[in-house]
């Protein structure tokens, strides 16, 4: 009986074993980059996003401004939204804007490596580029 | 005659008073203006049922500057998502001076959002130099939640429309998304609707409908100097 354990026993971990070689951690878990890596990347459709939290977040009128933190990633970016589709742009501060070509509900811009202080602000207006209402920054 | 004889003496009085009144002229201007721009309206979210609004709330810390006052809270949120904290300072019983700014404090320590507890700064701009009271309360009005981490995934949008259907029945909406080089946004496009509802009527009520709040009842009276 105490034979049959230990035989059932060593054969339950070694299919383990095997089942873990061919089936390695899942890909789901891994960040599409880190840090410096996300420079420049789109967190739209990455794993940055699914982990992605307000950092920072900034009032101005009817529009909000959010610095999201990926620590999965370890990356910030802007996030600009308003109560109603109008002209918006998510800024990193000294990095990129996105400015929106059409009105839009809310935009984000490109990642940057978050191992350091990242400022990011918003900006909304009635046409094209042309804002009248702004945040000031959010830094984290 | 005589009054321009009067004005040419006291040529520096007259000048310092058109000074004065200038500056008040544009400092109330600007004051309007900065406040229309700058004014919060707080977000709007769809209440949670579910989740309790007695909030543990911590005083932390308080900060008078000259143009703004800066408060810590720690707060026990209702369950480890993102939640966002709105709050309030009024001053005089009337004035309610919203938060224009909230910061997680050690945003980026990797055990931050492991906690339930989490600090903030937030930051109300007033001018507390022209306070004739010193007193406020501090109120924590609501915490919000970005469903879909602020992406209007598939999940959402079917989350949204089904939310919609209990508030506004006969709405109904296509959500375009564009991801480009650079970064992106997301519009909406309104297919049908009441009578009684404008396009912007829809998009708020969207707005609305993708975010999670909770109002809660904790509130303090703070000095202010």
């Amino acid at each position: 009986m105490k034979k049959k354990l230990v035989n059932l026993t060593t054969m339950l971990s070694i299919i383990l074993a095997l089942g873990f070689s061919f089936f390695p951690a899942s890909p789901v878990f891994a960040a599409t980059c880190t840090g410096s890596g996300c420079n420049g990347v789109n967190p739209c459709g990455t794993t940055c996003w699914n982990d992605a939290y307000n950092a920072s977040v900034r009032y101005a009128s009817t529009m909000y401004s959010a610095n999201k933190y990926s620590p999965g990633c370890i990356a910030n970016w802007s996030y600009a939204r308003n109560t109603s589709s109008t002209y918006l742009a998510a800024q990193t501060v000294g990095v990129y804007t996105y400015h929106g070509s059409q009105p839009y509900l809310y935009v984000w811009n490109s990642m940057w490596d978050g191992s350091g202080t990242v400022c990011t602000r918003g900006y909304m207006g009635p046409t094209y580029m042309n804002y009248n209402v702004s945040t000031s920054n959010a830094c984290a | 005659m005589k009054i321009f004889q009067n004005l040419h003496k006291n040529m520096p009085v007259t000048l310092a008073i058109a000074a004065i009144i200038i500056s008040a002229i544009a400092f109330l201007v600007y004051g309007v203006n900065a406040a229309g721009q700058n004014t919060p309206q707080g977000i709007q979210g769809y209440p949670n049922e579910q989740l309790s609004g007695d909030i543990i709330v911590d005083f932390q810390n308080i900060d008078v500057h000259s143009h703004n006052v800066q408060v810590e809270l720690c707060i026990d949120m209702p369950t480890l998502d993102a939640w966002n904290p709105y709050a309030t300072l009024t001053i005089d019983a009337v004035t309610v001076i919203p938060n224009i700014e909230v910061t997680l404090i050690n945003a980026k320590d990797p055990e931050v959002m492991k906690s339930q507890n989490r600090c903030y700064l937030f930051t109300f701009p007033v001018s507390t130099e022209s306070l004739v009271t010193k007193k406020g309360t501090l109120r924590l009005e609501k915490l919000w939640l970005e469903l879909g981490h602020g992406q209007f995934t598939d999940e959402v949008v079917t989350e949204i429309k089904a939310r919609m259907s209990e508030v506004a029945p006969g709405v109904d909406f296509e959500v375009v998304s564009v991801s480009e080089q650079g970064g992106g946004g997301v519009s909406i496009k309104v297919i049908s609707k009441p009578e009684n509802m404008s396009d912007n009527d829809v998009m708020s009520l969207i707005q609305q409908l993708s975010i999670d709040e909770i109002p809660t009842n904790w509130q303090m009276e703070i000095e202010l100097q």
